[in-house]
C-alpha cells in the first residue's frame, strides 16, 4: 500500500510494526453497515437499491482487498493485530473516556438544565478532568465567561431555541 | 447575448461602495459564522431572514453577498489554527495550514490564506463578470452520467490527495457515500439504513457530520499536546509582531500566478451545481502538487499547499452564482437561499434578469469584489491576534471546541438527536484520525451520497435500467479515464519509485 504525506495530526505507529487491529476497525464498521443497509433494502423497489448496490459492491470489494493485504502483511510478521494506536498515549485513555462521558451527560442534561447552566457545568467538569484541581479557579472563570458569552451569542442574538433552564427562565423574567 | 457596459460598471462600483455600512457588519458576522464549524453563511442568512426580507432589495443583496464571501474566508481560520475547517470547502486547508500553525507560523499562514482568498475571490469576480455568457454554458454539457463520474472523481481525488494510503482513502470515501445514502429513497420514500430513527428519514444532516468528523474528533486528539503550537515554537507566536503578517502577505502576493490559476479551478468547479467547494479545493490542491517542483513538501507546511485550496475555495463563491443568475439554478445552498430572498423581493433570476434588472445581475459580482477589497483592509490586521488561539492550553480549548461545535450541530434542525449524531460521527472521526483514514474523504462522501444517487437513478431511468448508459457519453468516458488514472497513478508511481531505489540500494 503506498504512503503519501498528509497534514493529519496523528501520533506515529509503534516503530517497526503496523497495528492492523486498529486499522481494521473502519473497514469492519463499513462492512457491518453495508450489510445492514443491504438487508434494510432487501424488499425495496429497484430505485431504492440501484445506487447503493453499485457503491456498496465497490466498497465490499475494496474491503476484501484491504483485508487480503493485511493478512499477507500479518503472515510475514511485519504487523500485529494490536489496537494500541486507538488508545495511545495510554496515560490519556482514562481522560478521553471521562471526556466522552461528560459529552454524553452534557447533551442529556441540556434538556433539563438549559443551555447556559449545562454548558457551564460541562466546561468546568471537562477542564477539571483534563487539568486536575490546579485549574479549579481559572476553570470556573473561563467556564462561566464562555457559558454567558454563549448565552448572549446563541440565544440572545441568534435566538437559537435551546431547551430553557433555570438561567434562561430567570433572564426571560428579568430582561425586557 | 449579455452585454457588459463599462460606464454601467463604473456607476455600479461607486453605488455599491456606498453600502460600506452594510458590508462591515456582514463581514464581521460572516467571519465569525464561517469560523464556527456548524454555522455557515446559509444557516446565518436563514436565521436573519426577517432582516433580509425587510431590507431594500439592493441592501439585502449586498448584505448576503458580503456575508457569503467573508464566511468562505472565515472557514480557513480554524482550519489553520486548530485543524478544524469551518466548512467542507476548507477541508483541504489544514493539510498545509495546520503544520504551519504548529510550527509557530500561524500568523504567517493566516496572512497567506487571507491574501490568497482575497486575490482568488477578486480575480474570479472579474473573470465571472467578463466571461459569464460562456461560463454559464459549462453546466449545460454536464448531464447525469457526467455528474456521476465527476463525483466519483472527486472522491478518488480526495482519497489520493489527502489520505495517507490510497486504498484507505477510497474505503473512507465510499463508506461516506454509503452513510450519505441513509434515508428514504427519492421515488417511493422507502426508509433505508435509518436504524429506525425518524430523524434520519431525510438523510444524514450534514452539519452534525461535519462537526463530528472534524471538530469533535479533533478535540479528542489535541489533548495529547499542551497547546496547538509546539513548546519549541511558543516563543515565536508569543513575540510575533506585524512583521509576520506583512511577510505572509508578501509571500502570498509573490505567488500571484498560483493564486490566479487555482482560483480559476474554483470558478469552473463552482459553476457545476452540486460539485461544491470541497471538490474544488482538493482539485486545486492536487493540481498544485502535481505541477510543483517540490511535491514532497506538500503536507509539511508548504506555502503553495495553503494558497491553492484557499484561492479555489473563494473562486467557488463567484462560480456558484453564475448558474443562479444566468439560468436560475442555484449552485449551492447559500445561492438557493439568496434565490428565495430575491424572489420575495420580486426579482426573478434567469436570462431576463440582465435586461430587466442589470443593476442586480452585475451588482452581485461588483458587491462581491468590493467586499473582498474591504476585507483586505479590515481582516489582514486581525491575523496577529487570531493566532493567539494556538497558545491556549488544550485543557481549555478542547472543552470549548466540544461545547460550541455541539451547539453548531443543534442549530440547523434544533433536534437533540443531531447532537448525539455529531458525537457518533466524532467517535468515527477519532478512530479515522488515529488509524490513517482521512475524515475529509468520509465527509465528502456523506455530502455527495444523496446527489450521486439522484443522478444515478435519473441516468438509469432514462436508459430503462441499462447500466451501459454510464459509458454512453464521450465526455463521461474521458472523465472515467481521468478517474482510473487518479486511482491507478499512486500505485504505479510508488512501484516505479521502489524499483528506482532498489538499484541504488544494491550499489
Amino acid at each position: 500500500m503506498n504512503e503519501q504525506p498528509a497534514g493529519e495530526s496523528q501520533r506515529p505507529m509503534p516503530s517497526g510494526s503496523r497495528s492492523f487491529g486498529s486499522e481494521l476497525v473502519i473497514p469492519g464498521l463499513a462492512l457491518l453497515f453495508t450489510v445492514y443497509y443491504f438487508v434494510s433494502i432487501h424488499e425495496a423497489p429497484w430505485t431504492a437499491k440501484a445506487s447503493t448496490y453499485f457503491i456498496g459492491g465497490i466498497l465490499l470489494a475494496l474491503i476484501v482487498v484491504f483485508v487480503a493485504l493485511a493478512l499477507k502483511t500479518l503472515a510475514s510478521g511485519a504487523a500485529s493485530l494490536s489496537f494500541a494506536p486507538l488508545f495511545a498515549p495510554p496515560e490519556l485513555a482514562l481522560k478521553r473516556l471521562g471526556l466522552l462521558g461528560l459529552v454524553g451527560a452534557y447533551i442529556y442534561v441540556l434538556e433539563f438544565g438549559g443551555f447556559t447552566l449545562s454548558t457551564f457545568l460541562f466546561l468546568y467538569l471537562a477542564m477539571l478532568t483534563l487539568g486536575g484541581l490546579r485549574v479549579a479557579r481559572i476553570g470556573a472563570l473561563v467556564a462561566g465567561a464562555c457559558a454567558l458569552g454563549g448565552y448572549v451569542l446563541f440565544i440572545a442574538v441568534f435566538e437559537t431555541r435551546f431547551p430553557q433552564g433555570p438561567f434562561e427562565t430567570l433572564m426571560n423574567a428579568v430582561l425586557p | 447575448m449579455i452585454e457588459f457596459d463599462w460606464s454601467t460598471f463604473a456607476g455600479l462600483l461607486a453605488h455599491t461602495a456606498g453600502f460600506w455600512y452594510v458590508m462591515l457588519p456582514a463581514i464581521a458576522l460572516g467571519l465569525v459564522v464561517g469560523a464556527i464549524p456548524g454555522f455557515s453563511a446559509a444557516n446565518t442568512i436563514i436565521i436573519l431572514l426577517p432582516l433580509t426580507l425587510a431590507l431594500e432589495v439592493e441592501t439585502a443583496l449586498v448584505f448576503m453577498v458580503a456575508l457569503y464571501a467573508s464566511a468562505r474566508m472565515g472557514a480557513g481560520v480554524p482550519a489553520i489554527l486548530v485543524n478544524i475547517p469551518g466548512t467542507a470547502g476548507a477541508a483541504a486547508t489544514p493539510l498545509d495550514g495546520y503544520p504551519m500553525a504548529r510550527a509557530g507560523r500561524g500568523q504567517q499562514a493566516l496572512a497567506i490564506s487571507f491574501v490568497a482568498s482575497i486575490g482568488g475571490g477578486l480575480l474570479t469576480t472579474i473573470a465571472a463578470l467578463a466571461l459569464m455568457p460562456w461560463l454559464a454554458r459549462v453546466a449545460f454539457y454536464l448531464h447525469s452520467v457526467e455528474m456521476i463520474v465527476v463525483m466519483l472523481f472527486g472522491i478518488s481525488l480526495i482519497a489520493t490527495v489527502a489520505a495517507r494510503d490510497t486504498l484507505k482513502g477510497l474505503i473512507a470515501g465510499l463508506f461516506g457515500l454509503m452513510l450519505g445514502s441513509i434515508g428514504t429513497d427519492h421515488v417511493y420514500a422507502t426508509p433505508r439504513g435509518t436504524f429506525g430513527f425518524l430523524e434520519l428519514y431525510d438523510g444524514v444532516p450534514l452539519i452534525p457530520a461535519l462537526v463530528g468528523l472534524f471538530a469533535i474528533s479533533e478535540a479528542f486528539v489535541i489533548i495529547e499536546q499542551r497547546a496547538i503550537v509546539t513548546d519549541d515554537d511558543r516563543g515565536l507566536v508569543a513575540s510575533a509582531g506585524w512583521a509576520q503578517t506583512l511577510e505572509g502577505a508578501s509571500i502570498a502576493v509573490s505567488r500571484w500566478w498560483h493564486i490566479t490559476w487555482t482560483s480559476l479551478i474554483g470558478l469552473i468547479v463552482g459553476i457545476v451545481p452540486g460539485a461544491g467547494a470541497a471538490i474544488a479545493s482538493f482539485v486545486a490542491y492536487q493540481q498544485s502538487r502535481f505541477f510543483s517542483r517540490t511535491p514532497e513538501l506538500y503536507g509539511t507546511g508548504h506555502v503553495e499547499g495553503l494558497v491553492a485550496p484557499e484561492a479555489a475555495n473563494n473562486g467557488v463563491t463567484s462560480g456558484t452564482l453564475i448558474p443562479l443568475l444566468v439560468i436560475g439554478i442555484p449552485g449551492g445552498a447559500t445561492a438557493a437561499i439568496m434565490l428565495v430572498v430575491m424572489q420575495y423581493h420580486g426579482v426573478n433570476f434567469g436570462p431576463s434578469l440582465f435586461e430587466e434588472r442589470p443593476e442586480i445581475a452585475y451588482g452581485i459580482f461588483i458587491a462581491m469584489g468590493v467586499t473582498y477589497a474591504v476585507m483586505a483592509l479590515t481582516i489582514l490586521p486581525l491575523a496577529r491576534y487570531m493566532t493567539r488561539v494556538t497558545l491556549v492550553p488544550t485543557l481549555f480549548l478542547a472543552p470549548l471546541i466540544l461545547s460550541f461545535t455541539l451547539v453548531g450541530a443543534f442549530v440547523p434542525r434544533e433536534y437533540m438527536f443531531d447532537m448525539y449524531l455529531a458525537v457518533a460521527f466524532g467517535i468515527l472521526g477519532y478512530i479515522a484520525r488515529k488509524t490513517g483514514y482521512h475524515v475529509a474523504a468520509i465527509l465528502i462522501g456523506v455530502i455527495l451520497g444523496p446527489l450521486l444517487e439522484q443522478y444515478f437513478i435519473r441516468a438509469l431511468r432514462m436508459s430503462q435500467g441499462d447500466l451501459s448508459v454510464l459509458f454512453s457519453s464521450t465526455l463521461g468516458n474521458v472523465l472515467w479515464a481521468f478517474l482510473l488514472l487518479t486511482v491507478a497513478f499512486p500505485f504505479v508511481f510508488s512501484r516505479w519509485r521502489a524499483r528506482q531505489r532498489q538499484p541504488s540500494a544494491q550499489s
